[in-house]
């Protein structure tokens, strides 16, 4: 977190796809000012010659028989959508 | 057999005497919900359980054995007919699965978890699923949109969290042994603040099918039981490769006739000086007894200095973050779960849902997620923590080139009060610097209580073992448990 700006905090908000109070603003600033700056210590270790990418040293990739199974779970998936219609799941307007 | 003489025994020996008809499922399911009856008002341990129902599984159970007699084969069912708890992040077919979110308050599971089926072929009942923090983010289960869960030991404190409703579950005799998961410490925290052993498996052993994730990178399904040989006995049952978890490998089992006749003389131990602080005053007696125990039974006792876990809290917190905010972008109000009302596009819906579905915790870890995601801070924090991260993997293969175990706190003292933890979020994140450094490189790690303090408050310790350790960690485990437990 910017320790000065709570635009950031708003623009994070927003990418995170949530509203947040007055109220809620000021205790997630003031926390996320403290977590922040401990959690950026990282970028002071020296990385250098360390991989990137998670180094899965021993899980292989697994592969599964190429054979077509029942889609048998469909109903009860859509059984648990807020909303559903025809099979499908109902959404509000989009354009 | 009453009720104080079934506790008495492990889950497995219980399966036993229950085939062997010493005692019927009905009574020790009608034990547990005894015990529950007694204590879950002022525990709140459990979200859901089902009495009528797991007595008319136990009765099934107790006429199949009527009927045929002694089973003599024990492999196939070793929980025949005992009564086991799980935790509510894994999915159990028919019933709702809250994750303690009221997100998923209405959620009904459509298929069981890989690890929930296979307690279940094994012959448990799943009598109940147990409170935890939302979505596994806290370390108190006081983060749940359903109300706190107290500690057993003493209900003025937290049971430890996430898993904090299976720990108090089973540390009230609400279950004969539960499953919880392990994300930064989830499994082991709670089994140490209330006086139980918690086991979180090499990553992979266990099956994610079924888990709702969190972190996908470090989530780890695991027991927490009475006893170092019913969490052998419940890892034996939930491990092994699944086609629905690509992550997931096969394991070799814990052979118990190995794990009791285990020796610590001639062992090679180290403490990672980084993750032991001797100021803690509980701590230290527990490690000082077990330093003492373990060398006086002739193992060496080193300590080691690791300097990449100075940094281990801030690189599970930026990484568990942000796989986090990835994975519950899920939660949008259209394909399951809550679903806000009044919002005239999907934008608003999405955002109102998530708005009113979060509780505060799991916002602060979206956000935090987001922020070391965004393009900004990619490289300095997200990337950084992944290249740290792959550092501390090495220094562990380093360590365990020279030693056969590593020993340490699994939490900096006891349980603390209730509403103590959430005034201070960062304290409480640094707070996990124990076990988090097992989660972030994928290793075994069993906690054990092994020390009351001067409350009577459990303490517990852990051994940290290579991957596919759990021999070597639970055959120590339980050459303490044998011997070292302060009664």
């Amino acid at each position: 977190m910017d320790r000065s700006s709570e635009k950031e905090l708003e623009r994070i908000a927003r990418l995170s796809g949530l509203t947040l109070s007055a109220e809620e603003k000021d205790i997630l600033f003031a926390d996320l000012s403290r977590i922040v700056p401990y959690m950026e210590r990282i970028s002071e270790l020296d990385t250098s010659g360390a991989e990137d990418a998670p180094e899965d040293t021993d899980n292989e990739a697994h592969f599964r028989e190429d054979t077509e199974k029942a889609p048998s779970l469909a109903s009860e998936i859509l059984d648990q959508a807020p909303q559903a219609k025809d099979g499908m799941f109902n959404v509000p307007r989009i354009v | 057999m009453d009720r104080k003489e079934i506790f008495t025994l492990t889950a497995t020996e219980l399966a036993q005497k229950i085939r062997e008809q010493k005692v019927t499922s009905e009574e020790v399911v009608h034990a547990v919900f005894e015990n529950i009856d007694e204590h879950e008002c002022n525990i709140h341990a459990y979200l859901d359980f089902w009495k009528e129902e797991s007595l008319k599984k136990a009765r099934k159970i107790d006429e199949t054995i009527a009927n045929r007699g002694v089973l003599e084969d024990l492999s196939d069912l070793p929980l025949l007919g005992v009564p086991v708890a799980v935790k509510d992040n894994l999915l159990l077919s028919g019933k709702k699965t809250t994750c303690g979110s009221k997100m998923l308050q209405e959620f009904v599971a459509p298929y069981s978890a890989t690890c929930v089926e296979k307690l279940e072929k094994a012959g448990a009942i799943i009598i109940g699923k147990t409170n935890m923090d939302e979505f596994g983010m806290g370390a108190s289960t006081e983060h749940s949109f359903y109300g706190a869960t107290r500690n057993p030991k003493d209900p003025t404190r937290v049971p430890g969290g996430s898993s904090g409703g299976s720990a108090a579950a089973v540390a009230y005799g609400g279950a004969f042994a539960a499953l919880g998961t392990d994300t930064g410490g989830s499994i082991r925290q709670p089994a140490a603040f209330c006086g139980l052993v918690g086991l979180r498996p090499t990553y992979g052993s266990v099956s994610r099918h079924g888990l709702t994730a969190f972190a996908s990178s470090m989530d780890a399904a695991g027991p927490i039981t009475r006893s170092t040989r019913d969490a052998a006995a419940l890892f034996n049952i939930v491990i092994g490769p699944d086609e629905k978890d690509q992550t997931s490998v096969s394991t070799p089992k814990v052979d118990l006739e190995k794990m009791e006749s285990y020796d610590l003389c001639g062992k090679r131990i180290a403490i990672p000086k980084q993750l032991f602080s001797e100021e803690t005053k509980e701590n230290n007696e527990a490690m000082s007894r077990a330093v003492e125990f373990c060398r006086e039974n002739g193992a060496l006792v080193e300590k080691i200095d690791m300097p990449i876990l100075d940094y281990a809290i801030a690189i599970y917190y930026i990484l568990s973050s942000a796989e986090a905010s990835a994975n519950l972008s899920r939660y949008d109000g259209i394909r399951y779960g809550y679903r806000a009302s009044g919002a005239e596009d999907i934008t608003e819906l999405y955002r109102k849902t998530r708005t009113e579905g979060f509780g505060k915790e799991v916002k602060r870890r979206i956000l935090l997620g987001n922020y070391v995601l965004s393009s900004e801070h990619f490289n300095d924090c997200y990337r950084q923590a992944e290249r740290a991260r792959n550092m501390l993997k090495k220094a562990f293969d380093e360590a365990f080139s020279k030693y056969d175990l590593l020993l340490c706190p699994t939490a900096p003292g006891e349980a603390p009060l209730l509403g103590e933890i959430d005034k201070d979020p960062l304290s409480t994140y640094i707070a996990d610097l124990c076990t988090v450094p097992a989660s972030l490189a994928g290793l075994p790690a069993v906690s054990l209580p092994f020390a009351a303090t001067e409350k009577a408050l459990p303490v517990g310790i852990q051994f940290i073992g290579p991957r596919f350790g759990e021999q070597e960690i639970l055959g120590a485990a339980r050459f303490l448990e044998k011997g070292g437990q302060k009664r």
